[in-house]
Formats: structure tokens, sequence, C-alpha cells
């Protein structure tokens, strides 16, 4: 299991994304996170490079590329062309065509470009491959970093390469490149509360555990579940490292430990109902079935989406149950089932909602209204019935770039829309030329929408089968009340029936 | 007797739904296992990726030649005059507008917003004009408005006498920090 985060201005959230391990969890960076900004070249000498350099620094990759491919191609770059390779390397990356990025970065090491530039444009390809689910290349494209970078880079460096080593199962050598990114000089330089570190020292707590290095872990995740939090990230994070020390302790039996750490965590944020429900499972341990009600009562309040309340609404009439209150347990099941069912049917809405293909047009509209910078993060769910049961889903880097395809493929089909007028009222063409460029209008439009509709098949199997996982988990639920529920009437009933 | 029996049946019963207690260790996984993509998963969006960008990259090459064909449709090749921008990175003046006219004609104004600035320090160079002038001897006067280092106005004037042949001209106005004084000032230099 793995979390990313997503931020939002004054808003932060702590994600699970993919990739189980072994119960400890680490802190993932996300699309935003690493968002890579274009490489910024050192002495571009041919001015129209430095024009098309401008377009891209200015947010449209596009226009950059297709200009200096048109400069190239019309023999105008004059002055070292090298550089212009490079340079639409860089615009390639920037417009996420990592592919075609690496072949061009074949030539870094013998350009001219300074030692810190070329690790910046490695560093950035290893972001962007990294962004695409391509693991092993974004570690190459690390290796290839010379020296130092500079503070952030150098911490974003550090920081990457240890997640992609813990993605690899190398704890031994995710844990060395952790434990540089707690280097006191690297750490002077961005200041103590440096996400980047704090983030750092939480994935460094889970390589030591993963590692076998229990004690330095939970001592690295003490320190970060006790520090000072001034910001909601940080909350945030000390909140998580205190669960996971706390559900830690719980899966080995000992819930005295595992107290320690759940009163830490706060009852509100977005752990906070698997902190309810970590706690009542703690004083259950216990045989304190009174208490346990107290944490579990108020977590059954709480949204029933999350799969932590739904735990939460089957713990209660448990609890009752092993207080003899039978009736309580059975209003409670009650309770729960309507839930259940209630929860069934949103997530069957937001089925039939995907299936009538709802779903890839709302998010490729709420991602064409984003301003040019985050065009392609999807920050808020869409107005679907039951979308909150997809938001983990989206947040998913694999979701996004396949969304930020998406989106880019139909912007494309509306440019060749445009291309196809602009050579209808193109004068002074031959006839041959004129049917060459609408032949490739054509067939371009062709592919498009092959690979349109692939893309848009896939959205939809993944969202189809979160969806049914939900659906399935709830049912199963929902069988489960019925059949105790069924046992609570018939001892009753046996019960009533000795009585008489 | 009977309130033995009706406990030890009770916690019998109540014992069914230990199994969902049981479950509770699982809704931290679940969560995890809604959102893991399976290898297959993974191999369709890896190879669904790689088709998105080889048709992307075949509409940048597409892209590049409808640029050259707007190109010849809204310019002649002669006397073609490009004017760029530049910034030296690291300046600490801001420019906020610049003003180009030839032979005292009005021929382009940019007010440049805040990414705009930010590409220039970056060492972008910002078209200011693209298009034909009549070929001969001309002024080109660029007018700059923007803020100084010392946080004070500034307001700068400068010209070019400029011969256009038939060939593309490009001219740069460099605009840089002046030796002795807080405001910038604006070098040009003719490309061929």
């Amino acid at each position: 299991m793995v979390l990313l985060r997503v931020n939002k201005p004054g808003r932060v959230r702590l994600l699970v994304s993919k990739g189980m391990l072994g119960g400890m969890v680490y802190l993932l960076l996300s699309a935003q996170t690493l968002a890579a900004p274009p490489v910024v070249w050192d002495h571009i000498e041919d001015p129209l490079v430095r024009a098309a350099q401008f377009d891209l620094l200015a947010g449209e990759p596009f226009e950059a590329i297709t200009r200096l491919e048109a400069d190239l191609a019309q023999g105008r770059i004059r002055h070292r062309p090298a550089q212009a390779q490079l340079v639409l390397g860089g615009m390639y990356l920037a417009n996420g065509a990592y592919h075609k990025a690496v072949s061009l970065f074949e030539a870094l090491g013998n350009s001219d470009q300074p030692q810190r530039i070329q690790n910046m444009a490695w560093l950035s390809l290893a972001q962007v491959q990294y962004q695409h689910g391509k693991t092993d290349e974004a570690l190459v494209s690390l290796q290839r970093i010379r020296g130092e970078l500079s503070g952030q880079a150098q911490q974003e460096r550090l920081l990457l390469s240890g997640i992609l080593l813990m993605q690899g199962q190398q704890f031994e050598q995710a844990v060395a490149s952790l434990r540089q990114l707690g280097q006191k000089s690297l750490v002077r330089q961005l200041g103590e509360k440096s996400v980047w570190t704090t983030y750092g020292r939480f994935n460094l707590g889970v390589a030591l555990f993963r590692q076998g290095e229990e004690d330095e872990g939970r001592m690295l995740l003490e320190e970060l579940g006790s520090g000072a939090a001034d910001t909601e990230e940080s909350r945030t994070l000390r909140d998580k490292a205190n669960l996971m020390l706390a559900y830690h302790y719980l899966n080995k039996n000992e819930p005295e430990k595992a107290q320690q750490y759940f009163i830490k965590t706060r009852l509100q944020g977005p752990m906070s109902s698997r902190a309810l429900l970590g706690l009542g499972r703690v004083y259950s341990a216990k045989e304190l079935h009174k208490k346990s009600l107290v944490p579990w009562l108020k977590l059954s309040t709480m949204g029933a989406s999350d799969p932590a309340v739904q735990d939460g609404l089957l713990a209660v009439p448990f609890a009752f149950g092993k207080l003899e209150a039978f009736r309580q347990a059975l209003e409670y099941y009650q309770l729960a089932l309507e839930k259940f069912k209630s929860e069934v049917e949103q997530v069957r809405q937001a089925e039939a909602a995907v299936n009538s293909g709802v779903l890839a047009d709302e998010l490729t509209r709420a991602v064409g209204n984003q301003p040019v910078d985050q065009r392609w993060l999807v920050q808020d769910l869409p107005n679907t019935p039951g979308a909150r049961y997809l938001w983990q889903l989206f947040t998913t880097n694999e979701f996004q770039e396949t969304l930020k395809n998406y989106a880019q493929l139909r912007l494309s089909l509306g440019r060749l829309e445009q291309w196809s007028i602009r050579i209808d009222d193109a004068k002074g063409l031959t006839p041959v030329r004129r049917r060459e460029l609408e032949k490739q209008v054509k067939d371009l439009q062709g592919e498009l929408l092959v690979v349109l509709e692939r893309i848009q098949t896939h959205l939809t199997v993944l969202a189809q089968e979160t969806l049914k996982g939900h659906e399935q988990r709830l049912l199963g639920y929902a069988s489960e009340v019925r059949f105790s529920m069924a046992q609570m009437y018939d001892y009753a009933s046996r019960r009533w029936g000795d009585e008489q | 007797m009977k309130k033995t029996s009706v406990v030890r049946r009770g916690v019998a019963f109540f014992g069914v739904s230990l199994v969902s207690l049981g479950l509770l260790a699982s809704g931290m996984a679940y969560t995890a296992s809604a959102a893991e993509g399976t290898v297959a998963e993974v191999t369709r969006f890896v190879q669904l990726d790689a088709a998105a960008e080889r048709v992307l990259n075949k509409m940048v090459v597409l892209g590049a030649e409808m640029a050259v064909l707007r190109e010849t449709q809204e310019l002649s090749p002669e006397n073609q005059l490009l004017v760029l921008v530049t910034v030296d990175p690291g300046s600490f003046f801001r420019l906020s507008t610049i003003q180009l006219q030839i032979d005292e004609r009005m021929l382009s104004f940019h007010q440049y917003t805040e990414t705009e600035l930010v590409a220039l320090q970056q060492g972008g160079s910002h078209r200011l004009f693209w298009g034909n002038v009549p070929g001969g001897q001309h002024q080109l006067t660029f007018s700059m408005v923007g803020r100084a280092s010392n946080d004070s106005d500034f307001q700068r004037k400068s010209t070019l006498a400029i011969i256009f042949g038939e060939n593309r001209s490009v001219v740069e106005l460099r605009v840089v920090p002046s030796k002795d004084q807080p405001l910038p000032e604006m070098l040009f230099k003719e490309w061929k």
C-alpha cells in the first residue's frame, strides 16, 4: 500500500494509492507534487530557439515544439543547432513525450550545457518517467546525475530515488538514499520543517521497518508523530505516523502500545476514521467493550462511503452484543443494513453513470476548466452520483496520466479540425500538396479516434472495477448483517419459546 | 441458570460477528486494493500511454507543417521582420510594457504578464513583432515602461536605424542592466 499526497491550496489529502508493502505504507509522490518545471537551459544562442523556449515557459508547450520544429525544418536555426535538439527534448518532456525526450537527451553528456543543467534535465526526465509508471527507467535517469544538485532539487532527487528503490523492494539502498535526505547540510538549506525532509523522514522510518531496523524506524516515526505541526499537511503527516505505529502494534496484539499512538491522532482530518476504528479495537482487545463503543459510535455517524466507517457500522452492534445489550445490537444492525443498502444504491448509480460514458466527459470538462499551469490535474471530483467511491482511483498517477492523454487527444481533435479548415482555405497550394495534407489530417484523425476510444474504455473499466469492488464489499457486509440479525431473531424466538 | 444460558448463547451468537470484526483490519488493506493496479492493468496503461505519445508526436510533426503553411499564407517571404525581446537573466528591473514603432507608425504593443516575465528571466525571447515591412531604410523606435531596481518607475526610448533587404531580418532588443544607474538600457542585435 502506497500513500500519495495531493495538494490544493488550503487543502491536504493523504491518499492510498497502490502497492502493498507488508502493512507498512510509505508516501508516494503525486503528479502534482512532482509536476517538473520545464528545463531552463543555459545560454541558448540561437534567438529562434530562445523564442520557442519563451512559448514553453509561458505555458504553451505544443506551440513551442511545433514552432521550433518548423524553424528547424526550414533551416533557420543557424547558431549551435545541437542546443536546439536539447531544448526540443525539454519541450517534448514538458509535453509528456518522454520517449522522444530520452532519445534527444542522449546528446546531453557531450553538450555544452553545464553539469548542473544536465543534472536538472535528468531529474526532470526521471520525474516524468515515474509519473508514467516507468520506475526502472526513472532510476536509470537518476543514476545519470553527476555530483549533487542544489537544495530543493537534491531533496527531490533523493526522495524520488528512495521511493523508486522501495517500490523495487531494495530497502537497504532506499534507506541509504533517504538517510542522505536527512543530512544536516541539506536540511539546513531548506529548513527543518521542509516538506521534503518530513516526507523523507516518514519514508525512511518505513524503509527501516522493512529492512528489519524496527527500533530506529519506530524512533523516527515517533519523532514525527510527536513533533510540532504548524500546517495542515504536517498535522496530517503526524497523524499518519501515529496511525502507522498504532496499527503496527495492534496487529502484533499489543493494544497498550497501540493505544498510546491512537490517542495522539486527531479526531478531525483525513485520518480520523481509521483512528476511531483502531481505538475501538484497542478497547475491544482489552475487553473494555463499553469504552470501545465511544469511538465506534462516533465513527458510525461519519460518511458511510469510507471503508473504516463501514467497519465501524459492524463494530458497534458487535460491542453491544459483547455487553449483552441485544436490543441495541439489533437496532444498530438494522441501522448498518440501511446504510449499506443506501451506499450500494449510490455505487450502482455511479456504475450506471460510468457505463453511460458520463465519467470520461465530465473528467475532461473538469480538466479543461483548470488554469493552464494546472490544466491536467484533477483536483475536484466530477459531479457524478457516488463519485466519492472513485476519488481514490482518480488520484492515482496512472489514472491522471491516462486522463491527461485523453484530454490532450481530444484537444488535438479540435486542432485537426482547425487545420482541415486552414488547408481548405489555403491559397496557392498545389493539388498534390493539398491532397497530401488532407490525407495526413484524415489519417491522424482516424488514429486519434482509435486511441481515444481505447483510453475511454480503459478509464471506464478501471472505474467499473473499482465500483464493483466497493459494491461487493458492501453487499458482503449487508449479507453478514442479515445473517447476524437472523441468528439474533432465531435466538430470541427460541428464548421466547422457552419462557412460554 | 437460564440467564447463564443466554449469556453463553449470546456470546456464541456474537461470535459470528467476530468475523466482521476481523474484517476491520482488512478495511485498511481494502482501501489499498481498491486502487491497486493489477499487472494486466499496468501493462494496459503503459501500452496506452505509448500509443498516445506516438499519436501526439505525429500531431507535432503535422503541427510543424501547418505552422509553415500558416506562415506562407499570412506572410510574404520577402521583407519579413521578426523582433524579439530578451531580458538579461538575473536583472532586477521589471518590464511592464513595450511599444514598437516603425517610422513613427505603431507596429506593436505588449503588456507583460507575470508568467511572461518569468519566461523572460529564464532566458526566453518574446516575439514582439513578426510581419512584413516595406524594404529600404527605416527607423525602429522602442519605448519601454517598467519598474527599476530602486523601486522607481522608468520609461526609456531608443531608436534603431535599419535597412531591410529581401531576406528575413531578425532584430533582437536586449534589455540589460545599466552599469552606472538603476535604469536598464536597450541594446540591439541584428541576426544574420
